[in-house]
């Protein structure tokens, strides 16, 4: 094999550079004497030189020899596995932890409604224990366990995912976030700004938390199509707290649940641009008799350099809701029950620079799906900086104006990652 | 559990099946060949030198990118969902798109520790290995320097452990594989020696660098670094290093400043201008500085090096 045979030749090499150190190392002839001064000084330079090359060569074939016995060591040993594996995901489990904290300062204090107190604020926006791990052959699982200033100690994520199902299908069952556009699944601490977008907040309820079952397909061609269908309890976090308070009274028909079909391409523009598309359908056929439709649009600029630009990222996300409440009077009669149609969703734009600096800007429209439409408009306009890769600094200013005062609101993020976090190819 | 219910309700998934197998059937079968999907232009074309006919390869990594910052593109998911091997250069140099991609594949033969995951430095004793998993020392290299594709003897152990790697998913081609391994080691050894007498100026030739890419070339070629533009690696510098920096770069009079091409060339330009020292363009992936494959890329790193130390008469 030619690697043996280049062993052999390096040897052979080592064999002259040997001689030559010898050659070297012996002592001046004595019957020099006789010679006149000239010469000896010559033939002392002439030595000179020769113990510098032989000292380059003796430093060569340091190297030759430390690199011979590296190479023998990792030639004789059969490697056991076929991969070096990151011992971060080594471990079993692979867990994390992210401290995301922030002090905001706002004007006023109307907007309840998209979740702005007055005042000065210091909070725990997020304590995270982030869990990961492959189960056996066909199953991973993971867990997100987080406490908030608002909230105590709450599992948000527990769920578990199939593998190695055939014909590109996932199946995902527990508690977890379901397949609603693109931000609503996304964990508080990786979105691009301090704050879920208020269209968000007050249409799904939050993030979209979820109990149920989620199956996917990814589409077995070079086009990235990915179609999820899923069947949940209830989908947004405060519609799921809701429903679990009401322990056995939460029971509800198949018909009650939570039904959603999502559709979702990506697609390579040039090499550096490229844009991503969502519509997500998700509804209860009976009592609420609700729909909400989503459609979601991303277009980005990558180039993956180090450059002092270094991309753009145009986000946007719209959403239609209908919906069926039963409103009650003071003594809990019910007066009527009405069919709400609204509607909500946000634009945003980030730009990203060297030494891990971006500034971007956000509008964002929201209604309430319930009672009066109490309208509200937030523009926002927000710079993050990473001083690494686990920590991360955030400044968002935010005016609020709309059917109620008109609100502003400063925020200032900090947050900190401990040990590899990631919620992976859905959260890019 | 509701299972049954759900697909007796969801009326979607019997013209969805159709269509995938239609879909598959126009796509899918269009070739024999050993379907591959490679992280770097440097592990692709080594794919393509060993497998030849055999294999079809998909190189995800840009040569002017940044390793560790290669965008998670979802594209190269479907390529991977449908792939027969991948090949990674591996010691962690594709964290930024790797794992998210694997896990966007679906496609149990390419995960880590499976037979498809081929993975280049299985046979490279790896440099500057942590002595701990602490963050503190920056986070991008906590395998160990991933960088030693710049030399070319690492070179010759990734080929092997690509041949080995094909020839375990693919054990028809296993004479193809040995055969393509032979020509490419032997083109290898061939130009080692040669690039180790056109490398000869480079010895002892101070240097500076953006990032801690250097170690397995600097030990090949006898080039000395002297320090980095980042302060870890994946850390930015603070005005208090590049001043730290400058200051080294004077009193061990560095007249060499590599700038690898995907870094932004204003602090080198800067650091250049005040010392006096030279910049010398740098691909981290073959391809970077124009010529492509492996062996054409070192070629061209060292001329670049090699013409950059006659200019500046260093050392
Ligand atoms: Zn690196």
């Amino acid at each position: 094999m030619s690697f043996r045979f280049h062993v052999g030749r390096e040897s052979r090499r080592g064999g002259a550079a040997l001689a030559l150190i010898l050659a070297a190392g012996s002592p001046l002839p004595v019957g020099a004497a006789d010679s006149d001064a000239t010469t000896l000084h010559e033939q002392l330079e002439a030595t000179q030189r020769e113990a510098e090359r032989t000292r380059d060569e003796v430093a060569e074939l340091k190297r030759h020899v430390a690199d011979l016995e590296a190479a023998a060591r990792s030639a004789d040993a059969t490697p056991t596995t076929t991969a070096r594996i990151a011992p971060v995901n080594a471990d079993n489990p692979a867990v994390s932890f992210v401290v995301d904290t922030a002090l905001d300062v706002s004007t006023q204090s109307s907007w309840q409604s998209i979740g702005y107190p007055d005042g000065w604020n210091f909070t725990l926006k997020n304590g995270e224990l982030f869990i990961s791990a492959p189960i056996d052959p066909f199953l991973r699982g993971y867990a997100s366990i987080n406490g908030t200033s608002d909230e105590g100690f709450d599992v948000e994520e527990a769920a578990i995912i199939t593998t190695s199902l055939p014909w590109g299908l996932t199946l995902k069952g527990g508690r977890f976030f379901a397949d609603v556009g693109r931000l609503p699944h996304w964990h508080d601490e990786a979105l691009p700004f301090v704050d879920r977008p208020p269209s968000i907040d007050r249409m799904i309820g939050g993030e979209s938390g979820s109990e149920g079952l989620e199956a996917s397909w990814l589409m077995p061609i070079d086009l990235f199509i990915e179609v999820t269908g899923g069947l949940y309890d209830a989908v947004g976090s405060e519609n799921l707290e809701t429903l679990n308070d009401n322990g056995f009274f939460g029971r509800r028909s198949f018909q009650e649940l939570n039904f959603l079909g999502r559709i979702h391409g990506y697609v390579d523009l040039s090499d550096t641009f490229n844009a991503e598309l969502g519509g997500s359908w998700t509804g209860i056929p009976r009592d609420e008799e609700r729909s909400l439709w989503a459609l979601d649009v991303t277009l980005r600029h990558q180039p993956g350099t180090q450059s002092s630009y270094q991309g753009l990222d145009l986000g946007a996300e719209w959403m239609w809701n209908s919906q069926r409440f039963t409103e009650r009077d003071d003594g809990g009669a019910i007066m009527s029950r009405i069919r709400r149609r609204r509607q909500g969703g946000y634009a945003y734009v980030e730009a990203f620079f060297a030494r891990r600096f971006s500034v971007g800007a956000r509008f964002d429209y929201s209604e309430s799906p319930e009672g009066a439409a109490d309208r509200a408009r937030t523009a926002s306009a927000f710079v993050t900086w990473k001083p690494s890769e686990f920590q991360r600094v955030r400044f968002q200013f935010d005016n609020s104006w709309g059917d109620q005062q008109t609100n502003q609101r400063f925020t200032i993020q900090w947050t900190a990652f401990i040990g590899s976090h990631s919620h992976g190819f859905a959260q890019r | 559990m509701a299972l049954p219910s759900v697909s007796r309700r969801l009326r979607h998934p019997f013209p969805f099946a159709i269509l995938a197998i239609a879909l598959s059937l126009s796509t899918g079968v269009a070739s024999a060949k050993l379907r591959v999907v490679a992280s770097t232009p440097d592990v692709a074309d080594m794919a393509r030198q060993i497998g030849g006919d055999r294999v079809s390869v998909v190189t995800i990594a840009n040569p002017r990118q940044d390793p560790h910052k290669v965008p998670v593109r979802p594209s190269f998911a479907t390529r991977l969902h449908r792939a027969d091997a991948l090949v990674v250069q591996g010691l962690g140099l594709e964290h930024a798109f790797i794992p998210a991609l694997i896990e966007g594949a679906r496609n149990g033969n390419i995960l880590p520790g499976a037979p498809g995951y081929i993975d280049a430095s299985l046979y490279v004793k790896p440099l500057q290995v942590p002595s701990s998993q602490n963050r503190s020392q920056g986070e991008l290299h906590p395998l160990g320097n991933p960088h030693f594709n710049l030399d070319p003897v690492q070179g010759k152990r990734m080929a092997r452990a690509i041949a080995e790697g094909l020839e375990r998913v693919d054990p028809s081609g296993a004479d193809d594989y040995r055969e393509g391994l032979e020509r490419f080691t032997t083109l290898l050894d061939e130009k080692i020696e040669e690039w180790a007498r056109l490398a000869e100026p480079l010895r002892g030739v101070k240097v500076v660098s953006y990032h801690n890419d250097l170690i397995y070339l600097a030990n090949r070629y006898g080039l000395l670094q002297v320090g980095t533009i980042e302060i870890k690696p994946g850390i930015q510098p603070t005005p208090g290093h590049l001043e730290n920096l400058l200051r080294l770069m004077k009193r061990e009079n560095v007249k060499i400043i590599i700038r690898e091409i995907s870094y932004d060339p204003g602090v080198a330009r800067s650091l250049a201008e005040r010392t006096g020292a030279r910049v010398v363009p740098l691909a981290v992936m073959a391809g970077g500085l124009g010529p492509e494959g492996y062996v054409d890329s070192i070629q061209a790193n060292l001329e670049a090096l090699v013409g950059a130390v006659a200019e500046s008469g260093s050392p």
